[in-house]
């Protein structure tokens, strides 16, 4: 689990969702019982009134592979269990079924303090589809400090 | 038997605790926490089984109950045992939330608390590995008698 221990805080970006929405999303990580998981929070609104978009949490952790599996709810999705997919050693890839006989797909990578997220669903086996996906750039959330007051 | 939904465990939230017995049979302590999760779109839950002298985490789960859009409730969840699980909330009784699920392992897993009292529940679970017989009368489980445990207020204060 050492690799995701840099995801670890809160993290918010414009966020374009497949369905053709903008809006914002904001995703915290919490590591849970020394590390040995992480919980996922993840909030998507609408910018100009604050409506909720969607909602998910989830569970980050190994399987006895030593591959990564992603256990999560979504209120526009439902349940669905993900399991880590070949890619690039600074990325992960995950993808599993949801019900309705739907696939889904993300991808999620840091770099530079800039978190990547890329997530689609698509019906059937296949995940070859031209279908858009829901795509951020999100940036690590600090906690706002006012300046100093100037002396009168 | 009614189908359940989220609203029927909201009253449970807040901190339990109680001595118990593991599956294994030992003594254990235990705290569990029922809270709003996800904006109220779900049920968190954590619980945490320790030795009596709290050094040894003997089990610990944090788990997040809610209903897909069709309606179907369900848990996912980590086990500090089992690993990732989704677990399917089963019809029982009004007062009853009962989950059960396979790991990734293939071990089946039975977890129930039942409000035997506003503010007592009896937490009971077990797992099988992989081809066991599921359970009998006799199948060993955790139990516990959990008790709503409100802040520590000191005498004469």
């Amino acid at each position: 689990m050492a690799r995701f221990h840099d995801w670890i805080g809160t993290w918010r970006g414009p966020c374009v969702l497949a369905a053709g929405y903008e809006g914002v999303i904001h995703m915290s990580f919490k590591p849970l019982f020394n590390g040995e998981a992480i919980l996922i929070e993840t909030y998507i609104y609408n910018q100009s009134d604050g409506a909720s978009i969607n909602s998910g949490v989830g569970y980050l952790s190994l399987d006895r592979d030593g591959r990564a599996v992603d256990t999560l709810y979504s209120t526009l999705l439902g349940f669905a269990m993900l399991h880590e997919q070949p890619d690039d050693p600074d990325a992960l890839s995950l993808a599993g079924m949801l019900a309705g006989n739907r696939n889904m797909n993300v991808f999620m990578s840091v770099q530079q303090d800039v978190f990547t997220l890329s997530s689609r669903v698509s019906e059937g086996y296949s995940g070859v589809d031209e279908k858009p996906r829901t795509f951020t750039r999100m940036q690590r959330i600090g906690t706002f400090v006012p300046a100093e007051a100037e002396p009168e | 038997m009614t189908a359940p939904k989220l609203d029927d465990y909201r009253r449970w939230i807040g901190v339990w605790s109680g001595a118990g017995e593991t599956q294994a049979g030992q003594e254990t302590l235990i705290r569990t926490t029922f809270e709003h999760g996800l904006d109220g779109f779900a049920l968190a839950m954590h619980f945490e089984a320790w030795d009596t002298t709290l050094t040894t985490l003997y089990h610990g789960v944090h788990a997040h109950l809610s209903s897909a859009p069709n309606g179907a409730m369900k848990a996912i969840a980590h086990s500090t045992i089992h690993g990732p699980l989704i677990l399917e909330l089963t019809p029982d009784d009004e007062g009853v939330l009962a989950l059960a699920g396979d790991s990734l392992a293939g071990s089946r897993i039975s977890v129930t608390f039942v409000e035997e009292a506003p503010d007592e529940l009896m937490f009971t679970a077990f797992w099988r590995p992989p081809g066991a017989h599921t359970s009998e009368p006799d199948t060993p489980r955790m139990t516990c008698n959990l008790k709503r445990s409100p802040p520590f207020k000191p005498p004469n204060r």
